[in-house]
């Protein structure tokens, strides 16, 4: 295959090749015919070249042919003149990622550390008055925000309030200030944990301390908030009664009682947890073999719940009255499904 | 990252790759040294040479080095990313002959 010939089929090339390559394969092809003379040579020679092009034409046209220039003349830095080096095209190593990690978990125990910590300020300035970013500073320092004391402490009593049958109210307990307010004595004017609201009954059903509430049947605790505003003990002074709703409680371990005439099923007891209207628990406590309470609940005064040991199920439908649950159990079998009235008593 | 155009690397341009290991060659001499190592059972025609060494350029897998301007023919030499390359591709080849090893599908004659 003569020069000539193999210029004419360089034309199906893309141009950049030929402007490129052109001349180098032409002296390439021209060493080869120098280096492999003879016939047989010679014609494994022109195969070669047309079995060359027909495989070198499809990556001829996937290259891009931009100009490539030699990245170490560019990153060559001139003296005193800050640039930048082009980094090779490779994947993070592993020991990078490890120390990157390390480096990072270090970094958010620090900051965990540091946000623990109290903002320091000064408590007084040196004239004695606080700036009021220092008591900003204070109040952020303080586990107990004052604000909230005071608003306790001019709440109305609900003692006195409307007949309304149910108010809805916030239970409070009591805590002391660390610092009363300025212009303020503080006999309990402090107020510091919020529960969630609660229903309670009318205040005519509560008032004298010792009912039972008709909601929950335990007895309402009560609590004074005395506040004296302004300094003036007698004339401005407003008494506010607090009034603190215990939860429905039905935990603890409660005994079977027999003299109801029943059959006693759990003479060792049960242990009921309430997690507000959630029951659950299990029985008996004198058998190695205890079972779990299932679809356990608390609606107000009524309890259910129900316990099985694979051969019978045990139902209590019961209602909480003072330190007892009355009701009833059905104790239901493959064969047969029996009710009898139960009372289970508060273990003390 | 992005994926390279010699990805997977095609036999021309490993042999390439090995060619240049350990000196500079222009492409005649690139070619010859691709003949004799694989025992003339690859001759590289000026089609496929140009073709891969342009793809090795464009990738930087090689490079071109002023070489006498007398001559005026380009040399390449290999490059880190092009050596790294051409380690990976040799390992890789090495395990597969492990595993024919292995198998008993190659004899004892290869090493």
């Amino acid at each position: 295959m003569s020069e000539k010939i193999y210029g004419f089929l360089l034309r199906f090339y893309p141009p950049a090749f030929r402007r490129r390559y052109g001349e180098e394969t032409i002296r390439l092809l021209r060493d080869r015919l120098r280096d492999e003379p003879g016939c047989i040579r010679r014609l494994r020679l022109v195969f070669d070249l047309m079995v060359d092009i027909i495989r070198s034409l499809p990556q001829a046209y996937r290259n891009s042919y931009v100009e490539v220039t030699n990245l170490n003349s560019i990153t060559q830095p001139i003296e005193n003149v800050p640039s930048f080096r082009m980094l090779h095209d490779e994947p993070i190593r592993r020991g990078t990622l490890m120390i990157a990690g390390v480096l990072t978990l270090t970094t958010l125990i620090a900051f965990g550390y540091v946000i623990e910590l109290p903002i320091p300020s000064p408590t007084v300035s040196s004239n004695g008055n606080r700036s009021p970013v220092e008591r900003v500073l204070e109040r952020l320092n303080r586990s107990v925000p004052l604000d909230l004391a005071e608003n306790v402490a001019s709440e109305p009593s609900y003692a006195d309030s409307s007949s309304a049958s149910r108010v809805e109210h916030r239970t409070i307990s009591k805590a002391k200030s660390p610092i009363p307010a300025p212009g303020r004595t503080n006999s309990y004017s402090a107020a510091q944990t919020i529960e969630p609201a609660k229903l309670i009954p009318s205040a005519s059903a509560i008032e004298g301390g010792s009912s039972s509430s008709p909601l929950l049947g335990r007895p309402i605790a009560q609590q004074e908030v005395r506040t004296n505003l302004n300094g003036t003990s007698s004339a401005l002074s407003s008494r506010a009664k607090v009034l603190i709703v215990p939860p429905a409680g039905v935990s603890g371990r409660w005994i079977e009682s027999s003299n109801t005439g029943a059959e006693t099923e759990f003479p060792g007891g049960l242990i009921l947890v309430q997690q507000d209207s959630a029951l659950s628990g299990f029985g008996p406590l004198n058998s190695d073999h205890r079972c779990p309470i299932i679809h356990g609940s608390v609606n107000g005064n009524f309890v259910k719940f129900e316990l099985s040991d694979g051969r019978k199920s045990f139902l209590y439908s019961v209602k909480l009255e003072g330190e007892e649950l009355r009701g009833t159990l059905t104790i239901s079998s493959r064969n047969e499904t029996r009710a009898a009235a139960v009372r289970l008593q508060r273990a003390q | 990252m992005p994926k390279r155009k010699l990805d997977p690397l095609p036999s021309a341009a490993f042999q390439i790759l090995l060619s240049l290991a350990e000196e500079n060659l222009h492409g005649y001499g690139i070619m010859r040294l691709v003949e004799q190592q694989t025992g003339g059972r690859m001759r590289l025609g000026p089609g496929t040479l140009y073709s891969s060494i342009q793809a090795l350029l464009e990738d930087g897998l090689i490079e071109e080095v002023d070489q006498n301007k007398e001559e005026r023919r380009r040399y390449y030499r290999l490059t880190s990313s092009g050596r790294k390359l051409a380690r990976s591709e040799a390992e890789r080849l090495a395990d597969l002959l492990r595993v024919a090893r292995a198998k008993n599908i190659l004899r004892g004659d290869y090493v």
